[in-house]
């Protein structure tokens, strides 16, 4: 493979491109499982050696096992690489932050679909990911059982009866798993609906990551749900749970659409209107506006209010716009100002009708 | 504003959360904000895991007490300085295998150093469980077992006896030592074997 990070840029993103159209209001499902191998200190615990052994075990494993296709499959050694670089495998929901400035002993293997990666020596030292688009808790959740089991026959994981899988953190103990549904909830948040939701949501033991309350458009209405605890029930029952409540999240934005049309129909057209003449005709676009514009016109789409405009594209800019991915496409590095020129000559070209 | 996390930058990102019923407030920079998000603690928790978890704050001050305490003993009736010096450490709980102690658990943010740490700080921790986990006990799926098993059990062994190495050489002790370092080697050319 020549440079992984460029023929990574010239695939479309999976989980935001393969979405069959009636699973518009939720993005994508992801679901990530924490272990740990028995004997081994956790990473923040672990000096070089250990760390480097450690994974140096989980390469041979992820070989051995063919989970993830290996060795057709991306390697990545975030240490090692341009800073720029880093910044995609974030962008593209590949690796969290943490995971990419640790100092040594790091590693990232995706599938040559990206749809499951192992991150070695996050916060744990293996932490498996199934993301898929739409809302597919159950077909995810075969996907990243089955890796699991393939990794174990050849790993020994940290685990004991009464506390299942070992966890660095006690919050991830048990299963290790946390399943989680990115919602796009625009309407909610138009009808001033989204706080109380929310609060529901925290209610029923489910956390809930986005911003809402204050400056709640900048972030691009989305909201990540995902299971707060990780013990004391099995895997089948926390899916349950939480599919139950996104299903409910998913008619309640609908209803809100309904309600915005039927009620305050000039003011959801004017605000979807007005995204979509910022994306058409602006030539500065930060990264804010971009987001906060594009969730409008998504919504826009999914009421089927442009009849040609396909959601696809307009998915694919929520990835193009973040500054790694736009400076790569650019081939160069931008100041801020300057990448809110690209940005919006990008959005421009991209949505020309 | 000042950002609440780093109190340098000027904060831009205010979030209102509601945790526990109560509304919390949060002014964050851009970067801590991106930061916190990435690392997941933009949820529940909010800013400060450990104290949340396990209370250690309390747990330090307590350890703080018993040591005055001793010190206290010691000035009145000490004649002989080298066990003065031995024990007015009382030590709370160490990890034999990593040497992580809940002082160390809270400047990690809640996270532990080993597996076994789960034992050696098994009561702090099932308090903690009780509170944000659903329950105590797990339900879900187990590892396959593999022949490889219990090879985890010798690394930690390993570790266990190069802690004890060091702490032997640190007292002097050249003759458990010496004991250490032929269990090290053992256990290595057991685990070469594999
Ligand atoms: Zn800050
Ligand atoms: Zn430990």
């Amino acid at each position: 493979m020549s440079d992984p990070i460029e023929t990574l840029l010239k695939n479309p993103v999976s989980f935001l491109c393969d979405a069959p159209p009636e699973e518009d209001i939720a993005i994508s499902t992801r679901i990530r499982l924490a272990r740990n191998l028995a004997g081994f200190p956790f990473p923040s615990a672990a000096d070089e050696e250990s760390a480097k052994a450690v994974c140096d075990r989980v390469t041979r494993a992820a070989a051995e096992s063919n989970a993830l296709g290996c060795p057709d499959c991306y390697r990545f050694d975030p240490a090692e690489m341009a800073p720029l670089d880093r910044e995609i495998l974030l962008e593209r929901r590949l690796a969290s932050r943490d995971f990419l400035e640790r100092p040594f002993g790091t590693r990232l293997l995706v599938r040559g679909d990206e749809s499951s990666s192992i991150m070695i020596n996050e916060e744990d030292q293996l932490r498996l990911q199934t993301i898929r688009p739409g809302f597919r808790l159950d077909e995810v959740w075969e996907e990243i059982n089955t890796l699991d089991d393939e990794l174990s026959a050849h790993l020994e994981y940290a685990y004991d009866d009464r506390l299942g899988y070992l966890t660095s953190c006690p919050t991830n103990l048990g299963t290790g798993m946390r399943a989680s549904v990115m919602l796009h909830l625009p309407g909610l948040v138009m009808a001033d609906a989204i706080g109380p939701t929310m609060q529901g949501v925290l209610k029923l033991n489910l956390a809930v990551r986005g911003i809402f309350g204050e400056g709640s458009d900048h972030r691009g209405d989305l909201f990540q749900i995902s299971n707060q605890s990780t013990l004391g029930e099995s895997e089948a029952q926390i899916l349950a749970h939480l599919k139950m409540v996104i299903e409910q999240l998913i008619r309640q934005e609908k209803n809100a659409r309904q309600r915005l049309l039927a009620q305050d129909r000039y003011t959801l057209l004017d605000q979807v209107g007005r995204a979509y003449g910022a994306l058409l005709h602006s030539y500065k676009l930060s990264s804010a506006e971009a987001l906060s514009s594009l969730s409008k016109l998504r919504l826009g789409v999914d009421l089927n209010l442009f009849g040609k405009l396909e959601i696809l594209r307009v998915n694919e800019l929520f990835l193009a716009i973040n500054p790694a991915h736009l400076q790569k496409l650019t081939g160069a590095e931008l100041s801020e100002a300057e990448r809110d020129v690209r940005r919006a000559s990008l959005c421009r070209a991209k949505l020309h009708p | 504003m000042l950002c609440d996390h780093c109190k340098k930058n000027e904060a831009t990102i205010h979030i209102k959360e509601i945790h526990d019923g109560k509304c919390v407030s949060l002014n964050l920079c851009a970067q801590c904000a991106a930061s916190k998000e990435e690392k997941g603690e933009l949820g529940a928790f909010g800013l400060n895991l450990a104290d949340a978890l396990f209370h250690i704050g309390a747990i330090t001050q307590k350890l703080q007490q018993q040591n005055a305490a001793h010190a206290g003993a010691q000035k009145s009736g000490a004649s002989d300085p080298e066990s003065a010096a031995k024990s007015t450490i009382p030590e709370g709980p160490v990890c034999p295998v990593c040497g992580w102690t809940p002082e160390k658990i809270r400047e990690a943010n809640g996270k532990l150093g080993c597996p076994e740490c789960y034992r050696t700080f098994a009561d702090m921790i099932n308090n903690a469980v009780d509170h944000f986990q659903r329950g105590k006990t797990h339900l879900g799926k187990h590892p396959a077992s593999h022949p490889g098993h219990a090879e985890g059990a010798l690394h930690a062994e390993l570790q266990r006896l190069r802690r004890e190495l060091q702490n032997c050489v640190r007292k002097e002790d050249y003759e458990q030592a010496a004991v250490c370092r032929d269990r090290i080697k053992e256990i290595q050319a057991r685990l070469d074997e594999k």
